[in-house]
């Protein structure tokens, strides 16, 4: 189930981002591609019955913990995945003050 | 009992999970620039309570502050900057066709890809058997906090997470760079339409100051402090304070702000946490430990609290520094621009 729903948003954030010629809407696509990488790795290390992995020595042979090493993984990537959108945001806002538009086409028109 | 609570469980996961591809689903149709950035915000705090269910409490905290408010907050910021509100894109042209098939045939192989992969939810899988095991069991009693999460971004891959800190200050400087605020601003009149929304955000202000502003600081601080044993920490903490500032700088008296200060204040903050745990990771090198080993500061598992508690606070002053000064970047230019009016 989750896999299958990875799957789907992955190819729906790769479809955002071809059909549409407005930058800004390219660039929500791209969350969403990423934000189906992140699923994934969440759901890897989920464990049946598992508890956050908020270790107390007493409990550790009787209980289940999801795993921790993905989520600190994507803990880094989703504020990394911030300060990248907003380097992308600010791009869009310079290539607007030059061109006047935010889309491909007429920025490729006054290019030619 | 446990039974029921499971069952529940798996309801929610897929109802919640079932709402993702839909809300993408209406993203891509959907023309209206406002609409998107109102639904890219639901994505986000529907994948933060998957998170929580998926038993990532960590990661549904950042996630919720992070996707939910910050990013919502740029996106329209930088829509308002580009003056785009209504697209026209054609949908069912040659090229979107072809490349809808040949997405059609990734998502397929992914899922073939996937039905390889370890049944969902088991504890002997991979992911679950070597390393993460070993973190788990030997959190306790090397590093001496109950929040394994913590111990492993701190201690065990404190290196990775020193990059990472350096990552999200150069990204900082990076927009201060790009966005180029080295020029005098333009304060214009306010109009009579401006005005009536200028006297509903001084209510919204003063409601926000009084009574949202203390608790929220008081739950980025305890997130913050409280990041050994429960969870929370430096990015978790530091995405939460700065959207709480964002929120308030969204509905204050903007005009009286001085942003250039502001702003210059920010970068300076942002080196400032990135050079915490750097000068953390050198002292623990010079007094005779390896580059960032705590254990060393006073040769007791109390080094490594005191290390990790430290170090968190370095993380948390970048993280909260480099966000507000991202949107403050966005709002100041938004105010120095030339407003043309319809009017």
């Amino acid at each position: 189930m989750n896999y299958v729903i990875v799957a789907i948003l992955l190819v729906l954030g790769l479809l955002i981002l071809l059909t549409t010629k407005n930058l800004i809407k390219k660039i929500v696509g791209l969350g969403i591609f990423q934000t189906a990488i992140l699923l994934f790795y969440i759901s890897l290390g989920r464990v049946h019955g598992g508890v956050p992995p908020i270790v107390e020595a007493k409990h550790l042979e009787d209980q289940l913990y999801s795993s921790p090493l993905p989520q600190v993984l994507m803990l880094t990537a989703i504020v990394v995945g911030i300060a990248t959108f907003a380097v992308a945001m600010s791009l869009v806002s310079k290539i607007n003050q030059e061109f006047g538009t935010i889309n491909e086409d007429e920025i490729h028109e006054q290019l030619k | 009992m446990i039974e029921l609570g499971l069952s529940l469980d798996v309801i929610l996961e897929s109802f919640f999970l079932l709402l993702l591809p839909i809300l993408a689903v209406a993203i891509l149709f959907s023309e209206n620039m406002a609409a998107i950035a109102i639904m890219s915000c639901v994505f986000s705090m529907v994948m933060a309570v998957i998170y929580l269910l998926l038993a990532a409490p960590d990661v549904a905290m950042t996630e919720s502050a992070i996707g939910a408010a910050i990013s919502t907050a740029i996106l329209i910021k930088s829509m308002q900057l580009t003056q785009s509100r209504i697209l026209s894109d054609k949908f069912f042209c040659l090229a979107n066709i072809i490349s809808f098939f040949a997405l059609l045939f990734f998502g397929a192989m992914m899922i073939y890809g996937f039905a390889d992969l370890p049944d969902y939810g088991q504890g002997s899988a991979p992911v679950n058997s070597y390393i993460s095991k070993d973190y788990i069991k030997n959190t306790p009693s090397e590093i001496g906090i109950a929040s394994s999460v913590a111990a492993i971004l701190a201690s065990y891959r404190g290196f990775d997470t020193l990059g990472e800190t350096l990552v999200i200050m150069v990204a900082g400087l990076v927009v201060y760079f790009v966005m180029n605020i080295e020029r005098p601003v333009q304060v214009d009149l306010l109009d009579e339409k401006a005005e009536a929304v200028y006297e509903n955000k001084i209510w919204m202000t003063d409601y926000i100051r009084t009574m949202l502003l203390p608790v929220s600081l008081i739950l980025a601080f305890y997130i913050q402090v409280h990041g050994e044993i429960s969870p929370g920490g430096g990015f978790q903490a530091g995405s939460v304070l700065s959207s709480i500032f964002i929120f308030y700088f969204v509905v204050a008296d903007i005009k009286s702000i001085n942003f250039h200060k502001m702003i210059k204040t920010l970068l300076k903050l942002s080196f400032v946490g990135f050079l915490i745990y750097l000068l953390m990771a050198i002292y623990t090198a010079v007094i005779g430990g390896y580059f960032l080993e705590y254990y060393a500061i006073t040769g007791t598992l109390l080094g490594h609290k005191i290390g990790i508690f430290i170090i968190e606070i370095g993380v948390g002053i970048t993280v909260f520094s480099v966000m507000l000064m991202i949107f403050l970047l966005f709002e100041y230019k938004l105010q120095s621009k030339p407003i043309t009016r319809s009017t």
